[in-house]
């Protein structure tokens, strides 16, 4: 299921807006493909980042897949709870298991990003 | 594609258990069930039972078999006694590492080779091609009548001797037996004491037609401790954590069996094919050798990374991945012989970020007791 509350970026971020405060996670379908996550390196606060920057990388048993920020601003709360628990991130990818939070200069660049109806269909032809 | 994928004769069980398949050198293999950090770590508390019936199996017997297994390998074949296994290569000449492989002795010019999947082909066509012109003895590839299951993990004996006839005396370390199961009238099990996780456990090669029967069986008998069922994922995890040479990454064709740190495998006391290029490896000095680091610092280091000392690049990560046990980076390299030293610090350059790391003795798990 993709929650409808939600906006998704293209390399499968989420991104639950609350005001100019943006929370960010991966979707469940780049959690699954991930594999298991064993590790990720939090950024720092105040970290200031543009919509496509790398933000950090996400370590599964399997490879290294790069977190992008789907929206633009300063970092202004991080998941501590993954430095200890980053499975959380697969077994709870749209809530326990978000990553970020960022808080954006330009709330507009909102709409650029997918409602969960345009990510489904993403989806589909990804899999193709 | 996913057509001509091989089955193992368990992959009904897997994917009823709902485990992610994975292609694997042709095979559709069982890569995780629960997740691999869970089942690396079930397998250190209690045990965990493993498909990995893709490994190629050979049959070697006839007259003068174990002259050709002395010749063709480089371990001590004469020091092995009937049931007893031993770990061994496949050499090139020039002492590249064609395969790393574990040779059982069944009998009198009787033996069971066991090899990696990914080289099962190639190791076939070796073996065909280097029996002496007048041998009598058969080499046959059993791989597909079989299912090969390690059951591995402080309980697995426990768990074993549930299905064993009563009283069955422990398998001491690197020996086997051949059992009859008695659900399967006749058909005969070999189960050594043997593994690839550096905890306590067995091997079982079962006939395919009650391979689901004694997979089923062991699943019971270790229910109220723990057993798990272990993909392939946890399976790496758990031999890097003990420094175990994976083949196709710390060692091929183009490594020395001494840089890989397997000399105590060698008997130079005979002639063997690659003896010549080992000896004169040793004199002229190896150059590089695999060794052992743990990060200093969060991250994950990979295959392929370039390892530094100073400014200096002196070697590859060929293993590495994150350590469930000790939760940090570990990984296996090649690294140029001065910097060699146990405690000695490089830097591991991942994806442009250098990371301290400090080169220590193996294994990366040790046992609390």
């Amino acid at each position: 299921m993709i929650p409808e509350d939600l906006r998704y970026h293209k390399d499968h971020e989420w991104v639950r807006a609350n005001g100019k405060r943006a929370v960010v996670g991966i979707s469940d379908f780049a959690q699954e493909n991930l594999g298991d996550i064993v590790y990720l390196e939090m950024p720092k606060l105040g970290l200031v980042v543009k919509v496509g920057d790398e933000i950090t990388e996400i370590e599964s048993t399997k490879t290294t897949s790069p977190l992008y920020a789907p929206v633009g601003g300063t970092i202004v709360s991080i998941n501590e709870v993954l430095e200890d628990k980053p499975e959380l991130i697969n077994q709870d990818a749209y809530h326990d298991g978000w990553i970020v939070a960022i808080e954006m200069n330009q709330p507009k660049e909102l709409e650029q990003l997918m409602t969960d109806e345009d990510y489904e269909t993403f989806l589909q032809k990804e899999e193709h | 594609m996913k057509e001509t994928m091989k089955k193992t004769p368990l992959y009904g069980i897997h994917v009823a258990s709902g485990a992610k398949m994975v292609p694997f050198s042709g095979w559709e293999m069982p890569l995780s069930y629960t997740g691999v950090p869970d089942e690396h770590r079930n397998v250190r508390r209690a045990a965990g039972l493993f498909d990995v019936s893709h490994m190629g199996r050979f049959e070697l017997s006839g007259k003068g078999v174990e002259t050709f297994l002395e010749h063709i390998t480089p371990g001590p074949i004469h020091r092995m006694q009937r049931r007893g296994a031993q770990y061994s290569m496949l050499l090139k000449p020039d002492g590249g590492i064609i395969d790393d492989i574990y040779i059982y002795k069944k009998g009198v010019d009787r033996f069971l080779l066991i090899v990696n999947s990914s080289n099962s082909e190639k190791d076939f066509q070796w073996l065909s091609q280097h029996l002496p012109d007048d041998s009598t003895f058969t080499l046959r590839d059993v791989t597909e009548e079989s299912a090969l299951v390690a059951l591995q993990g402080p309980k697995s004996w426990e768990v074993l001797s549930q299905i064993l006839p009563e009283g069955a005396d422990e398998i001491p370390l690197r020996k086997f037996v051949e059992a009859e199961w008695l659900p399967a009238s006749g058909a005969k099990m070999l189960i050594a004491r043997t593994g690839y996780t550096g905890e306590k456990g067995y091997e079982l090669v079962i006939p395919r037609d009650v391979a689901e029967k004694v997979w089923n069986a062991l699943m019971a008998a270790g229910k109220d401790l723990g057993i798990r069922p272990i993909g392939l994922g946890a399976r790496d995890t758990l031999r890097l954590e003990m420094a175990y040479p994976l083949y196709g990454n710390d060692i091929d064709e183009t490594t020395m069996p001494l840089q890989a740190g397997l000399e105590r495998f060698i008997d130079f006391e005979k002639d063997f094919m690659g003896k010549e290029a080992l000896l004169l490896e040793k004199e002229k000095g190896l150059g590089q050798a695999l060794i052992c680091f743990e990060l200093l610092a969060g991250g994950v280091p990979r295959s392929g990374h370039l390892v530094y000392s100073d400014q200096k690049e002196v070697g590859k990560v060929t293993s590495g991945n994150y350590s469930p046990s000790l939760r940090k980076g570990i990984g296996m390299a090649y690294v140029a012989l001065p910097f060699c030293e146990e405690g000695g610090e490089l830097l591991i350059d991942i994806r442009g970020k250098v990371v301290p790391a400090v080169i220590v003795k193996k294994p990366f798990y040790k046992k609390n007791r």
